[in-house]
């Protein structure tokens, strides 16, 4: 009995051990397993990462890109790889080692108030002007794409709507089927009061899946090496955001810094709260650096859906049992 | 009868104050019966694991 209990009491606190080490590794480096349940920060990334938030201390670059609006920042090393499901590539231009995250802010300087989303009938058709440029990529007709895109006309408002000035707005394009773009309105009187029908008619009859295929070329045509993992993949899970500081839909190569934000990982029911921190994190000045993104809060919102998912069926199990056990009772 | 009502007590108080966090902290976040399972598993736990500390504590103390 006591090494029944010694064993169980193990088990717990490995568990507990991994869980609150894989957190802490999600929010600031990628995540080495050494064993069941037990990971530990990357080494190299961890002396990255002490090595990159001391020289925060110094001032940022001035933006002397060629793309109006890009920090370029201060780095040789070209890209920097980080933990989750988030991508962020940074510049590869510079004169220190990993001094400064370079990033996509507002051109001008002006901070990003709103996110709007619009659709996007056909590749190159952005309106200029607009201070960041995200695009939502579904690779496939699925049911994660129908609940990103719900969550999508839940949090986002339509462009229409905001008043702020666009330098300021970060435009969220949904690549739509140029045939249908005219049904768009149509859909939104009908439906607007039941974003979760929307988001499936839209995957359905609406999303131009061809387009987001062709968004994700341009980002791995040839791919920075943060994503190379990702565009080696199939690519076919998603949903993806990938945020620019111009129109990116007709480069042919989409080149860095940019904010690729990978959910394919991501449990459908935080939907809503990634988009949320989205949302937040294009506000920040330096929106490539995560940090609403990769929190501890949303990686414990991870642990606890997925823990949720393997109660429920053990709950209907033991329902089951009960209703056996006793029959005629209900 | 007195320590399994007691457990049950305290677990239920427990379980309700991990609900409400996770409300408070992803108030986006809609609770479904596995979260509601989620919370009233890790209350349970909380309280023996509590009774398990206090009895290895007192134990050690009174050697």
């Amino acid at each position: 009995m006591r090494t029944l209990r010694s064993v169980v009491a193990a088990f717990i606190a490995l568990n507990f051990f991994g869980w609150v080490t894989e957190a802490r590794a999600a929010s600031d480096c990628p995540c080495k397993k050494i064993g069941p349940n037990v990971c530990i920060p990357d080494p190299d990334c961890a002396h990255r990462f002490r090595w990159r938030s001391n020289s925060y201390a110094r001032p940022p670059s001035a933006n002397s890109g060629n793309n109006q609006g890009f920090n370029r920042g201060n780095s040789s090393t070209g890209t920097g790889t980080d933990s989750g499901s988030v991508v962020v590539v940074r510049p590869d231009r510079g004169s220190g080692r990993t001094a400064h995250r370079a990033a996509p802010n507002s051109g001008g300087g002006l901070r990003i108030l709103e996110t709007g989303y619009s659709q996007l009938p056909q590749l190159g058709k952005e309106v200029p002007g607009y201070g960041l440029y995200s695009y939502a990529i579904l690779p496939s007709d699925s049911l994660r794409g129908a609940l990103f895109l719900a969550e999508v006309f839940k949090e986002i408002p339509s462009i229409g709507d905001i008043p702020t000035r666009p330098a300021q707005v970060n435009i969220f394009y949904i690549p739509v089927r140029s045939e249908r773009a005219g049904d768009f309105p149509g859909l939104v009187r009908t439906l607007a009061a039941t974003p979760d029908k929307m988001g499936a008619e839209y995957t359905k009859s609406f999303y131009d899946y061809r387009m987001a295929r062709a968004l994700l070329d341009h980002v791995c045509n040839p791919p920075a090496a943060s994503v190379r993992e990702l565009c080696d993949g199939d690519l076919s899970r998603g949903p993806y955001i990938f945020t620019y500081a111009s129109p990116a839909s007709n480069m042919s190569s989409v080149p860095p810094p940019f904010l690729f934000v990978d959910l394919s990982d991501v449990h459908e029911r935080a939907f809503n709260e990634l988009l949320a921190a989205f949302k937040a994190q294009v506000k920040r000045e330096d929106v490539s650096d995560q940090a609403k993104i990769r929190t501890l809060r949303l990686t414990i919102l991870q642990v606890a859906l997925k823990a949720a998912d393997w109660i429920n069926p053990v709950e209907k199990a033991l329902a089951d049992i009960v209703h056996s056990a006793a029959p005629g009772e209900d | 009868m007195k320590f399994g009502a007691a457990l049950l007590v305290s677990s239920t108080f427990v379980a309700i104050v991990y609900g409400v966090l996770f409300s408070v902290t992803y108030p986006r976040v809609e609770i479904n019966s596995g979260i509601a399972a989620l919370c009233a598993l890790a209350g349970l736990l909380t309280c023996l694991g509590t009774v398990g500390l206090w009895k290895l504590v007192m134990g050690s103390r009174s050697l």
